[in-house]
This record gives C-alpha cells, structure tokens and sequence, in this order.
C-alpha cells in the first residue's frame, strides 16, 4: 500500500496531460473533459494494483474516462452539448474551447469529424497507440480503426491544409 | 504534407493544454471512489433559493475545511459533508470544491451559468 502510491503519481504525472487532450477532443469541452479525466485517474488509483499491471494503462484511463462520458449521457438520455464548430472558427486564435489554449481552427475541423473518427484521431495523436490497441480502446474491430482514421486525415487535411497554403502564400 | 506531418502539426496544436488538477487531490477522489464501491450513500442533499445545507455520508477522508465569503464546504472526520451557502455566488467553485471531497454534485443558481454543472463524471448525482 505504502509503495503504490509514487507508482501512482508518477504515472499521473507523466500521462494526465496526454490523457486530457486526448479526452477533450472526443468530449470537444475542456471542463468536462478535465472531469471525465479527474475521475478517470481517481478510479484507477483507486484500483491501482490492478491497473499498474494492465499493459496500457494510459489506454486504460482513456476507456474509463470515455465510458464515464457514456454512462452519464446515458442517464441523462439527452445529448451532450458540443461547442458548434460553425461558431469556433470565428473565435480569437488564443481562447480557444472554453479556455483550451487551441487554435480554434483546428479544434473546430476536429468537433466536425464524427464522434468516432475523432476518438481514433485523439488516440493516434496523444497517445500514439497502435491499431491493435485503438482498437482495443473503443472496442471495434482494428480495420474499422484504420478505416476510420484515413478518412478523418483525409478530412482534416482538406480542412486545414488550404488554410495554411493561404497564410504562405498570400496571392 | 503527409500523414505524419499532419499529425505532428495537431499534436503541436494542443501543446497548451495541461491538466492542472494536483495528484493529492486525485488520491483524495480515490478514497471517495473506494467509498461509492463500498458504502451506498446514506443521506442526500437538500437545497433552498437563499440557503442550502447538504449532508452526505462518506468514508472518511481527512480534508480540511474550506472557508469562503459566498458558501461553506465542512469535511468532517465522519465522512459527512455540510454546505452552507450564504451568497449565491461562484456555483462553478461550490462545485468544484464538492467535487474534490468526493460528493458528486452539479450545483447552478438561478440566473447563473455553471459551464460546468453539465455533468458529473461518476457516480449519481446528488444536488
């Protein structure tokens, strides 16, 4: 019990950053998505010894975390409210989604993806999982995973990149 | 620009973002956590427009009480927690702070925005 608890602050420590930008991009609200990340590392303190032992444990924060967002829409049977992209764009560059210090831009391409295409999105950029383990995470198939993941590069690139093609070259 | 690149590029995006909640007070929302796993919560919360008191039975967790002009958070050794509220104000902080010793509460005053009184992350809410 004594030794359990630097194991543990250590790996909050190294993770929870990760951990939430991984969450607010599927959740698209930073406090809410510092909650579900809250709760998410207190339950697998709370269960540390087991959780010390998964292979992935910041994979498995991230599932708790999207499976606490779940539950919680569940019982409320009513949506949860996502910042509108069409409105975040217009956004000064520096606020960002209450208060995340994200380009609004960016973030607004990412809420126009679909919820899933933005979990893989999130998984593959903060967390560098494989397919394997993504699609371990969100519990469908790896080709899915794959799938999902080309079309919303291929999304996000058509979004962002003429933007940036315009700020190199003005003309 | 390629995948990877594009990758880069996002990830780089969000390098501003950081969680800033301390570890102690994650180990703290642990114990409450083991608490909703053990112990069904045997009281509920009660409020009123002008003032509010709230006694949920908890395990114990020694935090210290917390002062503030507008509302009051007392963690007592028993595990039971009381809020007096005196000024509807900050309901954000009220909530955070609640939040913090283990009560899964949403608070919001009337005429007042609460972004985050949405949702609690776990457990069923209470007040």
């Amino acid at each position: 019990m004594g030794t359990q608890r630097p194991d543990f602050a250590e790996f909050y420590r190294g993770s929870r950053d990760d951990c939430l930008r991984t969450v607010l991009v599927s959740v698209g609200n930073r406090d809410t998505a510092q909650d579900l990340v809250d709760e998410a590392f207190a339950r697998a303190c709370a269960s540390w010894r087991t959780v010390s032992r998964h292979p992935a444990p910041t994979a498995w924060v991230i599932r708790t975390a999207l499976n606490a967002n779940i539950s919680w829409w569940r019982r409320r049977r009513r949506e949860v409210p996502v910042p509108d992209p069409g409105t975040l764009a217009d956004l000064p560059a520096v606020s960002g989604v209450s208060d995340s210090p994200v380009d609004p831009r960016i973030m607004a391409a990412l809420l126009r993806l679909p919820a899933r295409q933005r979990q893989v999105v999130a998984l593959r950029l903060f967390l560098d999982l494989d397919t394997a383990r993504t699609a371990e995470v969100l519990g469908v198939a790896p080709s899915t995973v794959k799938a999902h993941l080309s079309r919303a590069l291929a999304t996000l690139r058509g979004d962002l990149i003429p933007n940036t093609q315009q700020h190199a070259d003005p003309s | 620009m390629n995948d990877d690149e594009l990758i880069t590029a996002l990830r780089e995006s969000f390098a501003g973002v950081r969680a800033t909640t301390p570890v102690e007070q994650i180990v703290s929302r642990s114990r409450a956590v083991r608490a909703r796993r053990r112990i069904p919560r045997v009281a509920g919360a009660a409020g009123a427009a002008g003032a509010a008191v709230a006694a949920i039975a908890l395990l114990p967790a020694s935090q210290p009480a917390v002062h503030l002009a507008a509302w009051t958070v007392v963690k007592r050794g028993d595990g039971t927690v009381y809020v007096t509220i005196n000024e509807l104000r900050d309901p954000a902080g009220l909530q955070r702070t609640l939040r913090a010793d283990g009560v899964p509460a949403s608070v919001t005053f009337f005429g007042q925005e609460n972004g985050s009184c949405q949702r609690y992350a776990g457990g069923d809410e209470t007040a």
